[in-house]
């Protein structure tokens, strides 16, 4: 069904028509992996200019509904966004508590290939070299955090020339590349951790630690892939987000 | 005179080799190893280098060294492998033998060469020595390797101009 646009409205001709996309995906009218018109197409269909249709789809790519590969076209990817409550935050290299007295300890700092699905994550081959940061962060001299993060090298060679002991990777890396970190993926889990890590966060042989996973990206290329193993003592992992003022 | 051409004129990028740190497994070496050898200009010799946790170059370990590595797992005397004992590594068994770290198998490296070494230097070292690469430091950074390959080229082009 073709749904009209009208311009008596005062209402923006990429708004209606990206009302009209959005209920045909949610309608499933345009259901999921449906590759949509071609906007040449799309402009014929509802007599709109190119500039009102890419709008449109573009704000629909922008909120997770449309998919676009390029010379395939665009497909639709969900029916429907959890939306939530749009807030800000700022992205911390580490989330432990705000006044806490922490020092940080670079255990290891040297260069791997990509192993298990690493490639996968940080979207590179498997000839990619990955630099590889292990660091253990201490309150009152005990350990309470490690991660482990991966790098590909050439994000910022410089990394390993660097003694990484005052600096926080993430501001480093911002302020010797070009990289700009903007979007974060983080995934939380309880896990059993290996031998290696018990040993580096003195754990007993039961204990479980929280791992959180985080992507970082620069644009749409994942960047920084990490985990951190919080375990569990009488510190807490604190963030703060701010309704975002619309 | 070529043999006073400095080593950093011939020498290639590091990261022409898969890097690997010393507490990896065999088994995850030969998996790396199997990428690079298959690349269409995939460097030779084949070799993976093994830094330890400060990336310092620890050791490496070529096709021979892997094999040696997976033999040592069959017999507790290599000199009494046979051609059956060897059929194993052909199997799933493979899985058990693989699962040794890097270092109880790697060369360590013990010879190094700075930039500012002349060639004939790392000839000597190469050959005497019989190594498949030599490291090169700058300020105890390793930067480079020089291969015979690249010795090689530079005695072959004497005679070429000959």
């Amino acid at each position: 069904m073709i749904n009209v646009i009208t311009r008596d409205t005062h209402q923006k001709i990429y708004l209606q028509l990206y009302t009209i996309f959005k209920k045909k995906i949610e309608d499933g009218e345009w259901q999921v992996n449906y590759k949509i018109p071609s906007e040449k197409e799309l402009c014929k269909m509802y007599n709109a200019s190119r500039t009102s249709i890419r709008a449109a789809i573009g704000e629909l790519v922008r909120e997770g509904y449309l998919l676009r590969i390029p010379g395939k076209g665009t497909f639709v990817l969900k029916k429907s966004i959890d939306e939530g409550i749009i807030m800000t935050t700022f992205y911390k290299e580490i989330w432990l508590e705000k006044d806490l007295s922490f020092s940080s300890q670079i255990l290891v700092k040297t260069t791997i290939m990509p192993i298990e699905n690493l490639h996968k994550i940080l979207n590179i081959s498997l000839s990619t070299h990955l630099i590889f940061i292990k660091r253990l962060w201490s309150i009152n001299n005990v350990p309470s955090v490690l991660q482990e993060i991966y790098i590909p090298y050439f994000v910022c060679p410089h990394l390993l020339e660097e003694d990484l002991k005052d600096f926080l990777i993430l501001e480093f890396i911002e302020k010797n590349s070009a990289i700009k970190i903007t979007k974060a993926e983080i995934n939380i889990d309880l896990d059993e951790p290996s031998p290696s890590i018990r040993q580096d966060l003195k754990l007993n042989n039961k204990e479980k630690v929280l791992l959180i996973h985080t992507i970082l990206y620069s644009g749409p290329s994942p960047v920084i892939y990490s985990k951190t193993y919080k375990k569990k003592d009488e510190y807490k992992l604190s963030f703060k987000l701010e309704r975002k003022s619309l | 005179m070529p043999a006073k051409r400095k080593v950093k004129e011939i020498m290639i990028d590091i990261f022409e080799y898969p890097h690997v740190p010393y507490w990896f497994t065999l088994d995850q070496v030969i998996k790396i190893l199997k990428v690079f050898i298959t690349q269409k200009e995939s460097p030779i010799p084949f070799i993976v280098l093994i830094f330890d946790e400060q990336y310092n170059l620890k050791g490496l370990v070529g096709l021979e060294e892997i094999f040696r590595g997976l033999e040592m797992g069959l017999v507790e005397n290599l000199e009494k492998l046979d051609e059956e004992t060897v059929n194993i590594l052909f199997t799933e068994k493979i899985k058990d033998l693989a699962n040794k770290q890097v270092h109880e198998i790697m060369i360590p490296v013990k010879e190094f060469i700075s930039t500012e070494d002349t060639i004939s230097k790392a000839a000597y070292l190469i050959i005497h020595h019989k190594l498949q690469v030599l490291p090169v430091l700058e300020n105890k950074k390793l930067v480079g390797i020089i291969r015979l390959k690249e010795i090689f080229n530079i005695i072959a082009d004497q005679l070429v101009k000959d």
